[in-house]
């Protein structure tokens, strides 16, 4: 159990050193990328090289990305097919089992109260029966 | 000569003191147990549609991944991993053992490579879906066991028997010739006190299981918040992607002259913005805690705790509306 525990959380560590890593290369070019169009949005044009450094901010930000999307995937395959994951289920499902049994148990209740009276009342008819035989005896 | 036997007044009471002792009544329970299950439900429902969200989210990053690799050969690929030509109809024993036709992504990034098979971008949370359905299941049967009518049932056959016990009395008393043994109100006075006991029996099965269960559920629920809390971070990290790509675009194509090209700006960042905010873990969080103060009662029956499961259930119905509508959002903005 402790296993599996400590196997979900280094994928989640893993991940979360790989994307601050990413982040670190992201952050600044999307700063820059954003004082640039904050600029253009004054209505002043950039210069030739502010162009260029925009595109090249676009470039970054596009690869860090997509590279922070597919570790987020293969993130998310590893912790869905973890046996953390798998174990919980189990644990879970053995209760709900447990539970059944109780419903179980209660109709077992239920049916021993049904014998009694089934018994009870096919008993009863007996004794009429012979109550009357005796009745006609005598 | 027939005889019947009924319990003496005193074994009688011995009886129903020690069962008074033993049982303790689920009713209480009715509402946060009931309120639990529908809570698991909303939950349930929430974080499938989320799974259908993150699917097409992943299917669409894997396909604009494709279209827009521009290199020769494409470093992104799809490709069939299965021949698919031979398909002879048997009927499988197993998945593992089917003949497939699958088709897989191979992404490449500066980081990592990954390849998405058909469960990735049609189901990539299904086990997680699996240990919600488990909650919601588990959930189910908590309020089966609360609310089965056994006694109800057990009642039904009690009055069946002692009406069976006045007619035996009668027959008995006619087969002799004499008047009846019983006093007229005896079967029924000894059938209240069966029902009572039986009632209180019951009660105490139901009790004991409800309680047994609930603490059992603590350690694996507490182990699904802190799994439900890093994959939601991870499901929104990724679903983020498209809302943050439409932000940037719409942030590239304002037109600062034009009233509608702003208000689409806005729409776009705000969009991101909630998002980015929503927490889509806690919903889980509060079944848990509420869960836990069910627990709680349960052990100590105690109804501070029961209403601090209440107050957290009625949290969930309202962040399952949230969700739901950051889901509706979502897909709005993929569909754009």
């Amino acid at each position: 159990m402790a296993d599996a525990e400590a196997e979900f959380k280094k994928i989640a560590d893993e991940r979360d050193r790989t994307v601050a890593r990413l982040k670190a290369l992201q952050t600044p070019a999307q700063r820059e990328r954003n004082r640039l169009n904050n600029k253009r949005k004054t209505g002043v044009d950039l210069t030739e090289q502010e162009k260029k450094d925009f595109d090249n901010t676009t470039t970054v930000i596009e690869s860090t990305r997509k590279a922070i999307q597919v570790v987020n995937l293969i993130t998310i395959q590893a912790m869905d097919d973890s046996d953390l994951l798998k174990q919980i289920k189990s644990d879970l499902n053995k209760i709900s089992g447990d539970l059944k049994k109780t419903m179980k148990k209660l109709d077992h209740i239920v049916k021993i109260a049904q014998t009694a009276a089934q018994v009870t009342s096919a008993f009863v008819k007996i004794v009429e029966r012979l109550t009357a035989l005796l009745a006609k005896a005598a | 000569m027939l005889r019947v036997h009924v319990l003496s007044t005193r074994r009688t009471s011995t009886l129903l003191v020690l069962l008074a002792v033993s049982a303790c009544s689920t009713s209480d329970y009715a509402a946060p147990i009931a309120k639990f299950k529908t809570s698991a439900d909303a939950a349930t429902k929430a974080y499938t549609d989320m799974n259908a969200l993150l699917a097409e989210t992943t299917l669409d990053f894997a396909i604009a991944s494709i279209v827009n690799d521009k290199t020769l050969p494409k470093t992104n690929t799809i490709q069939r991993i299965d021949d698919c030509g031979t398909f002879t109809g048997i009927e499988p024993t197993s998945l593992e053992e089917a003949e497939r036709c699958r088709t897989e992504f191979s992404l490449t990034s500066q980081e990592a490579s990954i390849s998405l098979q058909r469960e990735d971008y049609t189901s990539p949370l299904g086990n997680l879906i699996g240990v919600l359905e488990a909650t919601q299941e588990y959930a189910t049967n908590l309020a089966a066991v609360q609310q089965a009518n056994t006694t109800e049932q057990v009642n039904s056959s009690i009055d069946s028997i002692q009406a069976s016990i006045a007619k035996l009395s009668q027959a008995a008393a006619a087969a002799e010739g004499k008047p009846p043994t019983l006093p007229p109100d005896l079967p029924q006075a000894a059938g209240q006190a069966v029902k009572w006991a039986f009632g209180q029996y019951i009660e105490s099965v139901k009790f004991n299981a409800l309680k047994e269960a609930t603490a059992a559920a603590r350690d694996p629920l507490a182990r699904a918040q802190v799994a439900v809390k890093r994959i939601a971070e991870v499901t929104k990290s990724i679903m983020a992607n498209e809302l943050q790509i439409a932000a940037q675009v719409a942030d590239d194509t304002v037109d600062t002259n034009s009233d509608t090209s702003i208000r689409a700006m806005l729409r776009a960042h705000e969009a991101y913005d909630d998002f980015m905010t929503a927490p889509l873990s806690s919903m889980f969080d509060n079944l848990v805690i509420a869960h836990q103060a069910l627990a709680d009662g349960l052990e100590e029956d105690s109804h501070i705790s029961i209403r601090r499961a209440l107050e957290k259930m009625d949290e969930i119905e309202a962040q399952a509306k949230m969700l739901e509508k950051i889901v509706k959002d979502l897909r709005a903005a993929l569909d754009t």
